[in-house]
């Protein structure tokens, strides 16, 4: 074939590609689900063996077929934002990760991916929290640990924002049929407390230092696009001095209980009791409530 | 070959020689991209394995009297076998004859050299003296000239982050287009990605000073085949000053009355001026093409019985002593700048580096510290810390932080310069102290939170606090914030504060020279 030839060729194939790709796929806006108001459920569980700890709240939620369903694809977005290990509190423990994936597994999805936006170094978060080591424990092929990738990040606007009109969301967890979020409770010198809500800064990408000014009402902005299925809050340990890094075990409280939930707003503000403060005193419970992402009334919430 | 057992053809040594080139070329790239965290924090390949068999870096190392090294006297090993087999290194292992090699054939097309090479061979010589004698006053430059250094620190600073650039770019704007188009695109980016790409993408400082030094040795190829080997090269001229005395030496020990096509064939012009032309094993590096190019069978031999007088190695003895002169007047010249008394405030070295005369006599600029930093944070220095610290390491907060948990720059430094700490040593050791700046800080200049600066600090306790104060702000009205403040006696320098600061351009934290390190 003479190098003209060869060119045309080319030139016709991506032509003729682009086109298709155009009529057969069309770009679609993601819309995670469920948009209604989570009920204000809050299952919990205290006890030393923590894996059953997982087990028994989400059982008390109706068990995980509830939350996934077979053939599923599953993105589970623990805090592993940290280079620390696990007894010093700064990440979910990898325990609570395994037994969340499993659960997953069983329930029959077709893929669980394991990720988090890191704010150390990846790779040493990854490595040091313990949690892909736990979860490539497993040996199934469904799960996956997978590091972010920078392209993935798709800028959304986001249409009852009171601060946070646009911002870039991770196309795995917009396009997954189900979304688990495990944080664990820490104090955070700036929005106090990070929980649930707080957790989807790890879902998120773009300059997220710059997004730390007004903080409290743009992690409301942004849980109204990111909804989870499902949270487990990890209480087994708790950070309560120098969150939300730590580095000391003295830093470290041992609570041993995991509470679990669709109404992120309700877990968080169970959670303010573990510190000895109310639901009131966090400014993006206060915000998220507001935004009607769920219910902060502790009165309100139901405890199973 | 003298024919003891050996039975290979001319032809299969020289074909010996290039796959020989070609393997430790490529060992020297594999150990390149083992230099880098593999979720294991003890590097497990021996990275700096080259530098160990660098008796030009074991030299100037013993001459300033920096402390033993253990490693570096591996190359003992290379200097026994130079007095065996001659320069073998620059023919058979050096990555950098490879690429010149490499280069030359892809570039330019053969033809005669100029001759100038011929000239100027005695000028590496001159060089290794006076780098040499700027030795023992603690003025180390080996580094600048050593061609293991040359070609890591340019493959680390120019060649890898551009092929990874380059990778990444072409794999977006396919990702981008979208579906037919990364069926194939993304299997061979994840490829990539598993296999030789940067975990994410590098930048350096200095990618043109160091592409334009790397081309200036390239294009000296088109003047005279290896005309840096022959010429430049203060490794090649300390091998040759050993190889003059090698056992295995050539026969017929001067070029041939009849034929004489062994100057044309010969890459290092290795014979003698004069008549007879003597070959001098101080030059020839075994490429072994004379053997494989002879038009007469079993002429050519290398032979371990050669009786022949050599030629001798005359360097001049004024130029001799030119060459050390100005290597000792180079100590005051270089340091006359204000620079190497009061290095720039904003130089922060890699942990344990602090003490700048200790730095400068040992780092051999060889850049493996550079590329196993795990933030890409630690960058060359140009002439912040004077004219001799050109190619030293410096952590630049802005683009990577002293990661807390990580002591990969020690494991790979092959002279010491940044020392091997445990880690706990390490995580003490202070490279400089963040300073605020309170007016361009957020919470000081708009009167709302921030504290990202906070959040980050790796140390425990944090070494940044807060004062939460009633202010006025800017709009008059009276509002709590949460000022942040720098405990200066926690803060170890480590500048993530300064990288993840939201401030645009120069952060609102910055690392400088701590009070507490002596300059």
């Amino acid at each position: 074939m003479e190098r003209r030839e060869f060119l045309k060729r080319v030139a016709a194939l991506s032509l003729l590609a682009g086109a298709g790709r155009r009529l057969v796929m069309p770009q679609e806006l993601w819309a995670m689900a469920p948009l209604a108001a989570a009920q204000p459920v809050v299952a919990k569980a205290e006890g030393s063996n923590w894996a059953h700890l997982v087990g028994d709240t989400i059982q008390a939620l109706g068990g995980m077929r509830k939350f996934v369903n077979p053939g599923e694809t599953v993105v589970v977005k623990p805090n592993m934002a940290w280079d620390r290990t696990p007894e010093l509190g700064a990440n979910a423990h990898p325990v609570v990760v395994r037994q969340v994936v499993e659960l997953c597994l069983e329930a029959g999805a077709k893929q669980v991916k394991v990720l988090d936006h890191t704010c150390d170094d990846a790779r040493r978060s990854y490595t040091t929290s313990g949690i892909k080591a736990a979860v490539e424990d497993l040996r199934d092929s469904r799960a996956v640990v997978e590091y972010v990738d920078e392209r993935r990040f798709v800028e959304l606007n986001i249409e009852k924002a009171k601060a946070l009109k646009k911002w870039y969301f991770y196309k795995d967890i917009l396009e997954a049929d189900r979304f688990i979020n495990i944080p664990v409770a820490k104090t955070h010198t700036e929005s106090r407390l990070t929980m649930c809500l707080k957790n989807m800064m790890g879902a998120i990408g773009g300059w997220r230092g710059r997004i730390h000014v007004g903080l409290a009402q743009n992690i409301a902005d942004m849980n109204l696009i990111l909804r989870p299925d499902l949270h487990v809050l990890d209480a087994t340990r708790i950070m309560v001095k120098n969150g939300p890094k730590g580095g000391r075990p003295e830093d470290v409280q041992v609570r041993n209980l995991v509470a679990a939930g669709a109404d992120p707003v309700a877990l968080d503000a169970f959670g303010t009791t573990l510190f000895g403060l109310k639901p009131a005193d966090i400014g993006h419970i206060v915000k998220a409530h507001d935004a009607g992402r769920g219910e902060m009334d502790l009165n309100k919430i139901k405890f199973v | 070959m003298d024919n003891h057992g050996f039975t290979l053809s001319p032809r299969a040594w020289a074909r010996l020689r290039r796959i020989s080139q070609i393997l430790f070329f490529l060992f020297f790239l594999f150990l390149f991209l083992k230099a880098e965290y593999a979720g294991q924090s003890i590097l497990t390949w021996p990275v700096d394995l080259f530098f160990r068999f660098d008796p030009l870096a074991l030299t100037a190392h013993l001459l300033a009297r920096s402390p033993l090294v253990k490693g570096l006297f591996w190359s003992l090993a290379f200097i026994a076998l130079t007095l065996v087999l001659g320069r073998f290194f620059c023919g058979w292992v050096c990555p950098l004859g490879t690429a010149l090699d490499g280069w030359r054939r892809l570039l330019f097309t053969p033809r005669p050299d100029a001759g100038v090479a011929a000239r100027w061979r005695r000028g590496k010589y001159y060089l290794l003296f006076g780098l040499l004698a700027a030795a023992p006053f603690s003025l180390n430059l080996v580094g600048l000239f050593d061609p293991l250094s040359l070609l890591y620190r340019t493959l680390a600073i120019v060649f890898y982050p551009a092929a990874a650039y380059g990778v990444e770019k072409t794999s977006l704007t396919l990702y981008r287009l979208g579906a037919p188009f990364t069926y194939v695109s993304e299997p061979l980016y994840q490829l990539s990605k598993a296999t030789w790409l940067p975990f994410r993408p590098l930048v350096y400082a200095l990618p043109f000073l160091t592409l334009v030094l790397f081309a200036l040795v390239v294009a000296a190829e088109r003047v005279d085949r290896r005309f840096w080997c022959r010429a430049l090269c203060p490794l090649g001229a300390l091998y040759g000053l050993v190889a003059r005395f090698a056992w295995l030496r050539r026969r017929p020990t001067a070029l041939c009355p009849d034929c004489g096509d062994c100057t044309e064939i010969c890459k290092m012009a290795a014979f003698a001026p004069g008549k007879p032309a003597r070959h001098l094993s101080s030059e020839c590096q075994l490429c072994l093409r004379c053997l494989e190019q002879c038009r007469e069978a079993d002429r050519v031999a290398f032979t371990w019985r050669a009786k022949a007088p050599r030629a001798p190695l005359d360097l001049g003895r004024r130029q001799v002593v030119t060459a050390l002169a100005v290597g000792a007047a180079a100590v005051p010249l270089v340091r006359l700048g204000s620079l190497a008394r009061r290095p720039d405030e904003f130089l922060i070295r890699p942990p344990g580096a602090q003490n700048e005369a200790e730095v400068m006599s040992r780092c051999i600029r060889c850049g493996q510290c550079l590329k196993v930093c795990l933030t890409n944070g630690l960058q060359p220095v140009l002439w912040e810390a004077g004219l001799e610290g050109l190619y030293t390491p410096r952590l630049l907060p802005r683009l990577g932080y002293c990661e807390y948990s990580c002591n990969l720059c020690g494991q790979v430094c092959p002279t010491g310069a940044i020392p091997a700490m445990p880690l706990d040593v390490k995580q003490a050791t202070t490279l400089g102290t963040a300073f605020l700046n309170q007016s361009r800080c957020i919470p000081y200049t708009e009167a709302t939170d921030c504290l990202v600066c906070e959040e980050h600090c790796p140390v425990s306790p944090k070494a940044i606090t807060l004062n939460e104060q009633e202010v006025i702000s800017p709009q008059g009205e009276r509002v709590r914030v949460k000022l942040p403040v720098v405990l200066t006696d926690r803060c170890i320098g480590c500048g993530q504060c300064e990288y993840v600061c939201p401030v645009g351009g120069a952060a609102a934290i910055r690392v400088k020279k701590s009070l507490r390190v002596e300059i």
